[in-house]
């Protein structure tokens, strides 16, 4: 039973059917197309990519979340498929199995409910006594380090900061125990500090419960220090998908090495021009013409 | 004395000081600012979140009204200025800001954004107007044949090309800069980062730039400010900023910057781990064990 990987994606197609596409469109329109992705027990995968390359879209297929899309292939989440499982079956699984955190903890939060009706919560649902709930979620809120979380249970969520406020989302997410959390862009709205803090705990977390984490993000410098792999998606496509240190020593894909260029750096000379990913992409497109070009000649020439 | 009458560029802020709120409730977002831009230079104003690097700028573009201080462009005393003299300033300085999806009118198309400023500030006919425009869009990187388009069908970095389309068509000296690329996919803020670099050195300008990443700032600024809570904690060249910052708060945000380099920052994480236990009392330990 330990062998069976806690998110197998294999073939994931993810379409909006023509007749609810929103926009000017006609046609079936292919968001995430033939995605596979497998993540172990324990084991942090980011998947990185660029806005509308169609990562945000394979974490939502992970818990079905977006009741518009058409999903094909297979979603197995600890060995059950989730495309086309019923309603009732997801809801055992998200929360329980799978919890995702999204990028504004503003948002993510009921502002008229305290912090710790929201952090109990999952448990209540659960059918946990109310007093047990919320000891726990005291000591979940203790572990995400909020200071003297017993007395600020009943706060609200306008009297956190942001980076707080993240901590309490994060709570929340991993107060029933999941074996997965889907972080999307966890740390886009927060001061770089804050940041820092944040993905610290979530490497933290992740190590000390056996948690597997799919980290969702545009920024390959954050994913550095925090994956064990990286999946890069463009087009609806993983283009690449390697253990990190491979990925960052020699990239493959140009896109990738595209992506890795035009991070600007703290510690870089400030009068090298910044290489965008077009700027790589056609580099390397002349560059592969080039040497086919020059063996077509010298095949010419070498000919009698 | 007379601005109209320089072509250089010497901005002031002295002694800025701006509060919000009454009695106890008062708060200093800005407290006792003061820095200088020059003419060619790039200043970066950089902090966190509610260090009041937005409320300066906001004060200083006249969205908000200081308590105390001077304000002044040119010789120019920004906090009492007649309506002619207001024009000018507004023509010379323009503005880009943060989130390119809130900062075009949705109703106009890309070739009334960008030509609204000709006419407030030129007296340009219609043609001359739009040869101006469709000069600026291409000069930005973007196909002047999408003048008739509304800013929906353009992605983030091409609204921000816009925006600083609009703001350059009248050929200002300062562009002020708030947040510019932090909306944005790290890999569209390369091409938007080196945008501005290139309109910096072509056009002369001198440009202000609001922004929390250091390592963007240290792309594109000559000097750097340092504002935390409302003050400026430290001031500099970026030589001087990033060989040798002298303030804590500098070196705790130059420190958070995430380095691309796994190897790197998986030590870098390890150090933070040992610090912090060695903050944490022995006596937790005991009891722990």
């Amino acid at each position: 039973m330990t062998d069976v990987p806690v998110l197998k994606i294999t073939d994931l197609t993810v379409r909006v059917p023509a007749a609810t596409r929103t926009d000017s469109g006609r046609g079936d329109l292919t968001l995430v197309d033939r995605v596979s992705l497998t993540i172990a027990r324990g084991e942090r995968v980011a998947l990185v990519g660029e806005s509308g390359s169609g990562k945000s879209m394979t974490a939502k297929a992970v818990l079905r979340l977006d009741p518009t899309v058409e999903l094909s292939g297979s979603v197995r989440v600890a060995g059950q498929e989730v495309v086309g499982a019923p309603e009732r079956r997801l809801r055992q699984l998200r929360g329980s199995t799978v919890s995702m955190v999204f990028q504004d903890p503003m948002t993510a939060l009921n502002p008229v409910l305290t912090i710790g009706d929201q952090v109990a919560e999952p448990l209540v649902i659960r059918g946990v006594g109310r007093r047990t709930a919320r000891r726990q979620a005291v000591e979940m809120l203790d572990r995400l380090g909020v200071p003297s979380a017993a007395t600020r249970l009943g706060a609200y969520p306008h009297e956190f900061s942001g980076g707080m406020r993240q901590r309490v989302v994060m709570a929340a997410a991993l107060i029933a125990g999941p074996q997965l959390l889907i972080a999307d862009e966890p740390t886009t709205a927060l001061d770089v500090r804050v940041q820092e803090q944040v993905l610290d705990l979530l490497e933290e977390q992740s190590r000390e419960l056996g948690l597997a984490v799919l980290l969702i993000t545009h920024d390959l410098a954050i994913v550095a220090g925090l994956a064990h792999r990286v999946a890069v998606m463009r087009h609806g496509r993983i283009v690449e998908d390697r253990p990190v240190d491979d990925l960052f020593r020699s990239p493959e894909h140009p896109y990738t090495r595209g992506l890795l260029a035009s991070i600007p750096s703290v510690d870089a000379d400030p009068d090298v021009r910044l290489q965008t990913v077009e700027d790589v992409m056609r580099a390397d497109a002349a560059a592969s013409v080039a040497p086919a070009l020059l063996s077509d000649t010298l095949l010419e020439e070498a000919r009698p | 004395m007379n601005m109209l009458t320089t072509d250089g560029v010497d901005l002031r802020v002295e002694d800025l000081v701006k509060r919000f709120g009454r009695g106890s409730r008062e708060f200093t977002a800005v407290d006792h600012v003061s820095f200088r831009l020059g003419a060619g230079e790039t200043v970066g104003l950089v902090g966190e979140s509610g260090s009041g690097k937005s409320t300066t700028v906001r004060c200083l573009m006249g969205l908000e009204r200081p308590q105390a201080g001077s304000l002044v462009y040119n010789g120019l005393n920004l906090r009492r200025m007649t309506y002619r003299a207001e024009r000018v300033f507004r023509s010379q300085v323009q503005m880009v800001f943060q989130d390119p999806y809130s900062s075009l009118d949705p109703r106009m198309t890309i070739g009334q954004i960008v030509s609204e400023p000709l006419r407030v500030h030129t007296d340009l006919d219609a043609a001359g107007r739009r040869a101006r425009t469709v000069e600026m869009l291409e000069r930005v990187g973007l196909d002047s044949a999408h003048v008739k388009r509304y800013p929906r069908s353009f992605s983030g970095g091409q609204r921000q090309r816009i925006a600083i389309a609009r703001a350059l068509v009248v050929r200002p000296r300062v562009l002020v800069c708030d947040e510019p690329v932090s909306a944005l996919d790290v890999s569209v803020q390369a091409q938007v980062l080196n945008l501005i670099k290139d309109m910096q050195a072509e056009f002369g300008l001198s440009v202000l730039f609001i922004a929390h990443d250091l390592a963007v700032v240290r792309y594109l600024c000559d000097r750097l400010v340092i504002l935390e809570k409302g003050r400026v904690v430290e001031q500099g060249t970026r030589a001087q900023v990033y060989e040798h910052p002298t303030h804590p708060y500098t070196r705790s945000l130059l420190e958070a910057v995430p380095r691309a380099d796994p190897i790197t920052e998986r030590q870098r994480r390890e150090a933070r781990r040992r610090a912090a236990a060695a903050l944490t009392p022995h006596i937790d330990k005991e009891i722990a064990a």
